[in-house]
Order: C-alpha cells, then sequence, then structure tokens
C-alpha cells in the first residue's frame, strides 16, 4: 500500500520552493532558512498529506504558512525593514525604453506580499489559477484579480502601460535629469 | 507578456541552481532519524 512515498518526492519541488521563498523574503539567506523549516514540517507531517492530491500545492502552503507566521511575530520590525527597503528604490525605465531585469526585479519585489505570490506561483512557476489558488487557501477569482492588479502595477512602476506612457515617463525622467545637471545643450 | 517573462529569467537561475548540499544533507538526516525511531516495518 506504501507504493510511493511522497517524501521521496520533496527534492523535486526544492527548486521552486526556494523560488517561491525568496519571492517572499526578497533575500537569499533568509529564503532557503524557510525552506529548510518547510522540509523538516513536511517531513514530519507527511502523514497528513493525501496521497494523490496535490504534494506541491501542500508543500508551498506549508512554506507560505511559514513565512506569514515569523512575519507576523517580526511584524513592526519587518514593517519598518520593508519601508527602508522600497524607499531607497527607485524604478524608471531604461533609456532606451527597453525593461532591465534588475529594474523589473526591483520593481516586482516593490509589490504587496499577495500580488507578489500570485504572479509568482502563476506567472513564473506555471501554477494554474486553481492550484494557486488551493496553495493560497482562496478563491480562484481571488488569485486572479491579485494577479492582475500585479500585472498592472508592475507595468505602472516600469512604465510599460504603452508606448505613449512609456514615452511620457522617459521624457519625463529625462526632464528632471537635465533640468538637474543643466541641459546638456 | 513581457512580464512573465522577465519574472521567467528573475527566477530561472534559482531554479536551474543545484539543489544545495544542506537540504540533501537534511533530508537524508531526516530519514535516518526515521529509521532508527521507527524500526523496520
Amino acid at each position: 500500500m506504501k507504493r510511493s512515498d511522497p517524501r521521496e518526492e520533496l527534492v523535486d519541488h526544492l527548486p521552486a520552493l526556494r523560488a517561491f521563498a525568496l519571492s517572499l523574503t526578497r533575500n537569499g539567506a533568509t529564503a532557503d532558512d524557510m525552506v529548510q523549516d518547510t522540509l523538516v514540517k513536511a517531513w514530519s507531517n507527511i502523514d497528513k498529506f493525501e496521497p494523490g492530491t496535490n504534494l506541491r500545492a501542500w508543500l508551498f502552503t506549508i512554506l507560505r504558512n511559514t513565512f506569514y507566521t515569523s512575519r507576523r511575530k517580526l511584524k513592526r520590525e519587518v514593517a519598518d525593514v520593508d519601508g527602508t527597503y522600497t524607499a531607497g528604490l527607485s524604478v524608471k525605465p531604461a533609456h532606451d525604453g527597453r525593461l532591465q531585469l534588475n529594474d523589473f526585479r526591483r520593481a516586482f519585489a516593490r509589490l504587496p506580499d499577495e500580488q507578489r505570490e500570485a504572479l509568482l506561483l502563476v506567472g513564473a512557476l506555471g501554477f494554474s489559477y486553481e492550484e494557486a489558488a488551493e496553495t493560497c487557501n482562496v478563491a480562484v477569482g481571488t488569485i486572479k484579480s491579485r494577479a492582475n492588479r500585479g500585472r498592472t502595477q508592475l507595468a505602472d512602476l516600469l512604465g510599460l502601460k504603452d508606448n505613449e506612457t512609456l514615452d511620457m515617463t522617459d521624457g519625463a525622467t529625462m526632464a528632471v535629469i537635465n533640468a538637474r545637471h543643466g541641459s546638456p545643450r | 507578456m513581457q512580464i512573465d517573462e522577465n519574472l521567467k529569467r528573475v527566477y530561472q537561475e534559482t531554479l536551474e541552481e543545484e539543489i544545495p548540499d544542506r537540504f540533501r544533507d537534511l533530508l537524508a538526516q531526516l530519514r535516518r532519524q526515521d529509521e532508527q525511531g521507527e524500526g523496520e516495518e
């Protein structure tokens, strides 16, 4: 009856778990600590996993709960850290209008947690909306709207809304730079 | 979509990286503990 032990499959999900943890914590060391906690919890609670159901969603749920629990404990501190963190970031389109990966990374880090996780699951890891909803324990419609809001906000942050906006933002940026340094003729 | 493509690029590195030893060691350790704790089945 114990044909396949789901514990043997944990290793297959490690890369995606690490990516998810990284997107939540935005810090590699913290992320891997969280993945470690998740592994231990999953291993010792494997009897609570229903064979035949979605192991990936189950693991991601554990990771997510670990993250939100630890963050609640550090609530005030982390809020400050986040404030400092985001205040130091400025995002603008590259001069040639092409989206640079670092700009993208910064903008993504500024999204609210809920939107970031929805986008990460659906956009980067290829979760279906249903699977992401299961993972986050919310309705499918909620995940869809979080992902959409995240996309809209990212586009706004990066000035990608459409070409017009991009040009305008870029023009405005250049105007500020020129004003500050004196007109470069 | 450009946003999804960039999302994938940002996390591709992590996804393709070798699994760090600490995780393989941890899994091995958990397995050993179980075997010692429960006895054979």
